[in-house]
């Protein structure tokens, strides 16, 4: 039984569930910026870059220092350390939860601030200057976390070790994993629902349609877009360090800006400003790409078959323009219960 | 020993003035918008600006709340120097301006535009967003007085709308709802009887009479249709390329021969 070649459905089902969780929580933080609050984050891959480097610079590092390994030079010792520290990690289970867990929550803090960082020149500039500052300045985190090796291993990358290597090996530690990224997918979803359904979502989605009558009416757009870009970015630096964690290697030259494209392909196809579109779009998306990828042995097209799935994407998002602009799930307006207490009733 | 006010100065009474913009020079490029105007506002009355296009009434509102910054002059409100203010940091002292061309939160329903006005709610700090319980208790009060609101400005039946579904009227009556809503003393109206029946008109400026009696608040308003405004105004300027050319009783404003030749004479 093998289709496309692969030997083992389960395993190629669980990559696409690591994928899908990962691609999730990029674009759940992308609909935060572009499909709710209307900031055209077109930097997106920075703040996931930055929780990737955080984690792939620190993982190593952190054991060496609890275990008492030493590490030796961290850019030529890193894939010998990595193999140690797994080892290391399957006789202490709680240390490789705690470590992991502190990982994902300082690249998702870092990754935050960093946010708020770029929300700075926001201040000043509008829509596509904006744009064009967020893509300048994740680039200048790719070109120089790939260059500066002691930060994440320069052109070679860092290894992120096994940090499930306790569990065993096999399907059951694949389970595992998958089921940790999507503890973290399911919390970043719940938080991004209950954001855009208070007060401060429908201040969000006010900021998208008119700046100015916000103004008007005593809001602080720059507010607006730190709180919102602290809590995007906060979200898509978990996915990085879980991306990390997940392929257990980061290499900062990866981060390039399509990875912001795709994200935006992937929320106009699920449903801008819809909460549950980011997951259908990322579905697709990643069901595509996983696929294409796995017949690439089978295809004989004239190009580099790897961007077979972006020319498909690309089709499909231009079907979507002109059949249903509003994606698949169409942005609804949130109706408000009036005359009764709004406990009781149910969103 | 910070303050949140600095203000020290005494709260303003009826008749006083609570508004003042003095000398406000304004150009755009070679274009003098704003040549030296000072204009000042009393408590509890409704004030309006008449002049033909093009003589700066838009751009002085848009000076006094913050939308442009002047070149030259000062703006007082209730004795805080606002010049060149953030136009959120002006609302927050009381001030709120409507506009001439409707600016509605297109994809968000009636009631929501209303919601967003509101000053007070806990739930509009991100932090407090994510916890229901923390703001569920402002919502709910909001959304009732929001309702209100709704149904003095002839809105509640379309309260579930979003605001891209209304008619140029009802999105006149929306920045007034939106303006109520928002809690301020002071309102600043471009042309809200710009495009709504007669009737309606009536309706909109016996609502601000009784809003400037009952509850004190004041208006400064722009507007073109003086057969329907002036039953309603207490004081008038009339304003003719960057200057104030005459003010007074609006009667008397209206009749002066400068302010007529301004208009005929183009």
């Amino acid at each position: 039984m093998s289709i496309l070649g692969i030997a083992d459905p389960l395993r190629f089902i669980f990559d696409i569930g690591g994928f899908f969780i990962i691609y999730s929580m990029l674009s759940i933080s992308m609909n935060l910026d572009y499909g709710f609050a209307g900031i055209p984050n077109l930097g997106k891959v920075m703040y996931f870059a930055v929780g990737a480097i955080v984690t792939g610079s620190l993982s190593l590092r952190i054991i060496s220092e609890i275990s008492g390994i030493p590490l030796g030079d961290f850019v030529t010792q890193n894939i010998s350390y990595s193999i140690t520290a797994g080892n290391w990690l399957s006789h202490h289970p709680i240390e490789a939860v705690g470590i992991s867990l502190s990982l994902i929550g300082l690249s998702s803090l870092i990754s935050g601030f960093v946010g708020i960082l770029s929300s700075l020149p926001a201040i000043r500039l509008k829509e596509t200057y904006l744009a064009i500052t967020l893509l300048v300045s994740g680039e200048l985190v790719r070109v120089i976390s790939s260059y500066y090796a002691p930060l994440v291993g320069g052109t070679v990358g860092a290894h992120v070790p096994d940090f499930f290597s306790w569990v065993g090996v096999g399907r059951i530690h694949d389970l595992f994993l998958l089921a940790y990224l999507a503890a973290f997918m399911v919390a970043s979803y719940i938080a991004s629902r209950l954001l855009v359904m208070s007060p401060f979502g429908r201040i969000m989605r006010a900021h998208r349609d008119n700046e100015e009558a916000l103004m008007s009416l005593g809001k602080d757009p720059v507010y607006v877009r730190g709180s919102t870009l602290f809590v995007s970015s906060a979200i898509a630096g978990a996915a990085g360090s879980l991306y990390a964690i997940y392929s257990g290697n980061v290499n900062a030259g990866d981060f390039v800006p399509d990875k912001t494209f795709i994200l935006s392909l992937i929320i106009v196809i699920g449903g801008m400003a819809n909460v549950n579109g980011p997951l259908v779009g990322s579905l697709i998306y990643i069901v595509i790409d996983r696929v294409v990828r796995q017949a690439k042995f089978f295809l004989n097209v004239p190009f580099d078959v790897n961007y077979l799935s972006i020319g498909i994407m690309g089709v499909i998002l231009l079907l979507f323009f002109f059949f249903r602009p509003k994606g698949i799930l169409p942005e609804k307006p949130i109706v408000i219960a009036r005359n009764k207490k709004l406990k009781n009733v149910s969103e | 020993m910070s303050q949140e006010h600095v203000s020290s100065s005494p709260p303003i009474k009826i008749g006083e003035k609570i508004l003042l913009a003095e000398n406000i020079k304004k150009s755009f490029g070679g274009l003098v918008a704003l040549d030296g105007v000072t204009v000042g506002i009393r408590k509890g009355e409704i004030t309006i600006i008449i002049g033909p296009n093009g003589s700066g009434k838009t751009t002085l509102l848009n000076v006094v709340s913050g939308f442009l910054k002047c070149d030259l002059g000062r703006v007082l409100y209730k004795g805080n120097d606002i010049t060149n203010m953030p136009p959120h940091k002006i609302n927050e002292l009381g001030l709120v301006r409507t506009f001439q061309i409707p600016q509605p939160f297109s994809n968000l329903t009636v009631l929501e535009n209303l919601l967003v006005a509101s000053r007070e709610s806990k739930g509009l700090k991100v932090l407090n967003a994510m916890k229901k319980s923390k703001w569920i208790e402002y919502e709910e009060r909001d959304v009732e007085r929001a309702t209100q609101i709704l149904n003095i400005v002839n809105l509640g039946k379309v309260a579930d709308q979003p605001a891209s579904k209304l008619s140029g009227g009802q999105l006149k009556l929306l920045e007034i709802g939106r303006a109520l809503m928002n809690g301020a003393d002071t309102v600043l109206m471009d042309e809200p009887a710009a495009g709504v029946a007669p009737s309606l008109a009536h309706e909109i400026f016996s609502l601000l009479r009784r809003l400037a009696r009952e509850k004190e608040m004041t208006f400064l308003i722009i507007e073109h249709r003086l057969e329907i405004a002036m039953g309603y105004v207490d004081y008038a300027y009339a304003m003719a390329k960057g200057r104030v050319v005459a003010q007074g009783k609006p009667e008397e404003v209206v009749n002066s021969p400068i302010v007529i030749e301004t208009y005929l004479g183009g």
